[in-house]
């Protein structure tokens, strides 16, 4: 009886966990950025004249109409999860079936699944035609960025474990992708001294990202580091979109009033949603920021307002 | 748990132990850098011979291909004997590394003999 009594609470301590409610700016933002990142991912191969059958075409402007409605947010919330469905098919029509090498990178099934998830949760409440067509709540239930989060950590645990191994950790590995990309077969003498810590550093870092992304303590200067990181991947290696999806599914993480505080501290609130954060500025101490009266001026009418 | 699989699933890939519908192997740094060796050529006196100079390049970024990326001992080879008319000794030595799946594979040396033109 006992042992069921905890089971249960446990479950319910993760179901709360997971259904967490708050404002849903932050999901707005991923779901205009997720959309900008896919075109650009796997926009070029979608093109028309690169089509061979007809399921190209078809996949093609499914997700362009689909990707479009995503970003600017029209039926924001369903356009979102017919992005993903279609770049769940791309991914193995292309990646799979075609055998096309740059369509079927670990980032192209993260893109995917972060766009289904984000269709979880109500991404098209802010910075949408939807807000523009009706007045919508200011917050949702917010489980999707949780597993979206989820889906980060996982990529970097299984990073991780997957150059847990002597060729990585003895820089043979970090060498051979120089090789490649730079040097060719004459590796300068000073590659084979820092090759090795920097692939030690680099696999201990991902598994602290795993987990230490979770901590709230520890998220804003992981955070830093994190972007320091992807943004050395993306100058030295041609990692494609995976450095600026992974920091930009960071929003994830973050708590949703901080992201709400932000947005309105920009004025982005004000200008497209129609939202009057002051009162959620005042209870965050928001005026440390500085721009709480601001937002409060440019406060649409009472109508506008939930 | 469709959405449970949708984010481990992933997972499971990356550790290479399985196949899922719903979640295809990843290709993450597996596959990069895995076909290009590593040369060292030097003359007989141990001293390094620029591989560059006679092709009319500074360094690696504006060399030809051929005498940047070295994938095979053949190629390596090759590459030694276009060598030998800059060089003023009679052997050009060959060391080369090619990737293997524990890092770089066994060091292959050989010397290669510059009386024989390279057409042999």
């Amino acid at each position: 009886m006992g042992a069921r009594d905890a089971r249960e609470r446990h479950l319910q301590h993760l179901t709360g966990w997971l259904n967490r409610v708050g404002p849903t700016e932050g999901a707005s933002l991923l779901r205009i950025a997720l959309a900008l990142i896919a075109w650009a991912q796997v926009g070029d191969r979608l093109s028309l004249a690169h089509a061979r059958d007809g399921w190209d075409v078809v996949l093609a402007i499914a997700f362009y109409c689909a990707s479009s409605c995503m970003l600017v947010g029209w039926r924001g919330r369903l356009a979102a999860g017919a992005t993903g469905l279609a770049l769940v098919a791309i991914y193995h029509h292309f990646g799979e079936v075609h055998g096309i090498e740059a369509l079927h990178r670990h980032q192209s099934w993260l893109l995917a699944s972060t766009v289904l998830c984000l269709s979880l949760s109500p991404c098209h409440q802010h910075l949408s035609l939807d807000r523009r067509r009706q007045p919508l709540p200011l917050d949702g239930n917010l489980w999707g960025l949780r597993l979206i989060a989820l889906q980060l950590s996982v990529v970097y645990l299984f990073g991780a474990i997957d150059k847990t191994n002597p060729a990585f950790l003895s820089g043979a590995r970090l060498e051979q992708i120089f090789a490649e990309h730079y040097f060719g077969a004459a590796l300068p003498e000073w590659l084979s001294y820092v090759s090795a810590p920097v692939s030690v550093g680099i696999t201990i870092f991902e598994y602290v990202l795993a987990i230490g992304l979770w901590v709230p303590r520890l998220r804003r200067p992981l955070m830093m580091l994190g972007i320091t990181m992807h943004a050395c991947f993306f100058l030295l290696l041609p990692v494609s979109t995976f450095s600026i999806l992974s920091v930009v599914l960071y929003l994830a993480y973050l708590e949703p009033v901080s992201v709400s505080i932000v947005c309105a501290s920009f004025g982005i609130n004000a200008r497209f949603g129609g939202v009057d954060r002051s009162g959620l500025l005042r209870a965050a101490g928001g005026t440390s920021l500085g721009r709480g009266e601001g937002t409060s001026a440019c406060a649409p009418p009472a109508s506008a307002q939930r | 748990m469709l959405l449970g699989l949708m984010v481990t699933g992933p997972a499971w890939s990356a550790t290479g132990r399985g196949r899922l519908a719903i979640s295809p192997p990843w290709q993450m740094f597996s596959a990069v850098g895995r076909s290009h060796c590593r040369l060292e050529l030097t003359d007989s006196a141990g001293q390094p011979v620029d591989r560059y100079g006679p092709y009319d390049a500074v360094g690696w970024w504006d060399a030809p291909e051929e005498v940047t990326w070295i994938s095979t001992p053949e190629h390596a080879r090759a590459l030694a004997h276009s060598l030998c008319p800059s060089t003023e000794t009679s052997t050009v030595e060959l060391t080369l590394q090619c990737p293997a799946p524990s890092g770089w594979g066994p060091a292959m040396h050989e010397s290669v003999t510059c009386s024989i033109s390279p057409g042999g």
